[in-house]
């Protein structure tokens, strides 16, 4: 096995280097999946029944089929119907981040029911506004309840950006194949790559906790 | 002073208020006494505005209400401290983001009735690490600081040791002493003997007894509130 390292050695910064990719991917997608979660959240405890359809038909759909499935659609079949060729860093990106908002906008919602009731009505007996009430006192509570449920999502993202590998985006996953192809040694930069998305996913976990901790009050 | 006038609440098929005319006068302490589901509650609701299915008439010093936040402060029962806020800002919070008093004011205000009710040294303190005692009086001053022209409390002693329960007592007899007219909805009958000075008897939506204090706890007219009490009082 040391010798089969020995032959990659020289690639292992290649298969590295997709680290930046694959981070891009999650980083960007979370961040849209989280705000796009948010407002779907909003949209499923809103007072009009359309919205709420709306969000239980969105998330219904991105919940209930493959996100593999979701890619290949964004990829290959939305250009089919705009003629339009689109990217695949922006396919994946588009596909995560639509994904990730159906399961965000749940762990929020389930974060906004979380918060005693009382406080909101307090805060609108005091006069204050719904947005206040909302962005000031329930929101801040939710996201703290649910922060476990908020990593863990994260974490699935980062590790499902592998998808991308199979239309051909040069992320962490896809180079590992690479250089394995070219060697003929599978085991050895598949475990670089495992052992780069562990390592990501544990400072992820020490952030979280971090984040956790300052949040607890 | 705050008047009610043939309020009547109905939910569903549900006839929570039936009716109920009263009043209360500036430096009055009333208490809403009355068993589970007699509709207490739903009356503090509708002066607040958190409920609306209801009609009649509300008046608060002899003008018109119809949504009730700008007269009226509630103290809930259990408190509904917004948890990730210390105490000073939540007491502070309404008067920064209602009043639009500049952040170093609000503080100075919160810190002052915080500190009148022995809070001083708890001013950066979450409510996690508060006694019942003093969340309650944290909810107090949040309200008080809003300067509502009547207060409401809902269950204010419910889970609170005795000696608790009479720190809260001092408390909203000193807040009563200032003349604002005070409504208390409890089922704590020692509580309400020893606060009020006028008690409305409420049984399953209706006034059963509108009297002052001393005169109902000690010769109660109707003989529902004397049942009632002969079932429920412990001696204080």
């Amino acid at each position: 096995m040391f010798d089969g390292f020995r032959q990659i050695y020289s690639e292992i910064p290649y298969i590295l280097s997709g680290v930046g990719v694959t981070l891009s991917y999650a980083v960007i997608a979370v961040i849209f999946g989280f705000w796009s979660g948010t407002l779907l959240a909003v949209i499923k405890i809103s007072n009009s029944c359309i919205l709420r359809s709306f969000g239980s038909f969105y998330t219904s759909i991105f919940r209930g089929t493959p996100l593999l499935l979701q890619l290949f659609i964004i990829y290959f079949a939305i250009p089919q119907i705009l003629g339009i060729g689109i990217s695949a860093f922006m396919a994946g990106i588009v596909a995560f981040s639509l994904n990730s908002a159906a399961y965000v906008s749940e762990i929020i919602r389930a974060g906004i029911g979380s918060v005693d009731r009382g406080q909101y009505e307090v805060a609108k007996v005091l006069g204050c506004s719904r947005l206040q009430i909302m962005g000031d006192i329930i929101f801040p509570q939710a996201i703290r309840n649910v922060l476990p449920s908020l990593v863990n999502e994260t974490i699935d993202l980062l590790k499902e950006s592998a998808l991308v590998s199979i239309i051909g985006e040069a992320d962490l996953l896809r180079r590992a194949n690479i250089v394995a192809s070219e060697h003929y040694l599978y085991l050895e930069p598949l475990l670089v790559a495992g052992a780069c998305y562990y390592t990501l996913v544990m400072i992820l976990g020490i952030f979280a906790k971090l984040i956790e901790k300052k949040l607890s009050c | 002073m705050l008047e009610i006038n043939k309020l009547s609440c109905k939910i569903g098929e549900d006839r929570i208020l039936n009716s109920i005319s009263f009043k209360v006068l500036p430096g009055e302490i009333c208490t809403i006494i009355g068993g589970s589901g007699a509709g207490k509650t739903t009356i503090l609701r509708i002066l607040c505005g958190l409920e609306q299915r209801f009609t009649g008439d509300i008046l608060v010093n002899g003008d018109r209400v119809r949504k009730g936040a700008n007269y009226f402060g509630l103290v809930p029962q259990g408190c509904s401290l917004f948890s990730h806020f210390t105490a000073v800002d939540n007491v502070s919070y309404a008067l920064r983001k209602v009043k639009k008093y500049p952040k170093a004011r609000a503080h100075a205000i919160a810190a002052e009735n915080l500190a009148k009710f022995g809070l001083l040294d708890k001013l950066t303190s979450y409510p996690s690490s508060l006694s019942g005692g003093q969340k309650q009086r944290v909810a107090i001053a949040r309200t008080i600081v809003m300067e509502p022209k009547i207060l409401l409390f809902d269950e204010p002693t419910s889970a609170l040791d005795p000696e608790v329960t009479r720190d809260i007592i001092e408390a909203i007899k000193t807040l009563s002493a200032t003349g604002i007219p005070i409504l208390i909805v409890t089922h704590d009958l020692p509580m309400a003997r020893r606060v009020a000075t006028h008690v409305i008897y409420l049984d399953s939506g209706s006034i059963a007894e509108d009297s002052g204090a001393e005169e109902f706890f000690s010769n109660p007219r109707s003989e529902r509130a004397r049942r009632f009490l002969s079932e429920n009082i412990q001696p204080c």
